[in-house]
């Protein structure tokens, strides 16, 4: 029996197995990205290419800067939040 | 350290290191969409190519990426000729040197199957869509997947762009 790949087609004797674009598009491939990336030159995909290198450097720097402004703020909170320094600074004072 | 292609591209022409582009590189350049942050190439293994080849990763400062720090290691001739596949950190982003790879084989099959392209003005071997597919299907890991299907249509869209350029040039 001939295996069908388009659940659309009942006929499995003259089912056709979808072509590279059609199972690429299925699987989320942007084809229309694929035609505009053709008509560039090579250098210019490289470009491409290191433009997303750059950008996704710059955000990888950015998320590490925001977690460890996180981690500051968390550190200030819990020690706000210490019960041997709140003791502390809720001590009476001493009359003199 | 971020990948800077152009520069570690021009470093191992400079150092006259006989190599072809593979991975996902060799896919961007020849039309790919989807990101790499990895420079890979098969090399000759050669003795004079091994010895460029260490000349040029010591003065990138190479070192073996993902071993643990403080592990010793220099990238001489010697050392890159006992083993095959090495991934490194250098001063220009990481660099995967592969003596061979899988679906196509030694250098000399690799070679076999790229093709000359001009990239930042400079000449360059890069395995084709046919060998990256090859290579592909021959890994056959799951994160692969995607990629196989993107490059799989860009070969369908080359040859659409190849025959509709055809029929008009005879037309």
């Amino acid at each position: 029996m001939k295996i069908t790949y388009d659940p659309g087609q009942k006929n499995l004797e003259t089912a056709q197995p979808p072509d590279a674009l059609s199972r690429a598009e299925a699987y989320g491939v942007d084809t229309t990205l694929l035609r505009l990336a053709l008509t560039w030159t090579p250098t210019q995909r490289l470009e491409a290419l290191q433009s997303m290198i750059d950008l996704a450097a710059e955000a990888a720097k950015a998320q590490a800067a925001k977690a460890q402004a996180a981690k500051s703020q968390a550190a200030k909170s819990r020690a706000r939040c210490d019960p041997r320094r709140a003791s502390h600074d809720s001590e009476p004072e001493r009359s003199s | 350290m971020t990948l800077n292609l152009k520069d570690l591209l021009e470093h191992l022409f400079q150092h006259d290191v006989e190599f072809v582009i593979v991975g996902g590189v060799a896919a961007n350049a020849l039309g790919s969409t989807l990101a790499t942050f990895d420079l890979d190439i098969c090399y000759a293994r050669t003795p004079e190519n091994l010895e460029r080849l260490a000349a040029a990763l010591t003065s990138l400062h190479a070192t073996l990426r993902d071993a643990p720090a403080g592990l010793p290691f220099r990238p001489d001739a010697a050392t890159l000729k006992a083993g095959l596949n090495f991934t490194f950190n250098t001063d220009l982003g990481p660099l995967d040197i592969l003596g061979e790879i899988a679906g196509l084989g030694t250098y000399n099959q690799v070679a076999a199957a790229a093709e000359g392209l001009d990239l930042f003005g400079m000449p360059m071997q890069v395995l084709t869509l046919q060998g990256l597919i090859a290579a592909k299907r021959a890994a056959g890991r799951p994160k692969d997947q995607a990629q196989l299907l993107e490059l799989e249509a860009l070969q369908e869209l080359r040859t659409e762009l190849h025959n509709n350029t055809y029929s008009v040039d005879s037309a």
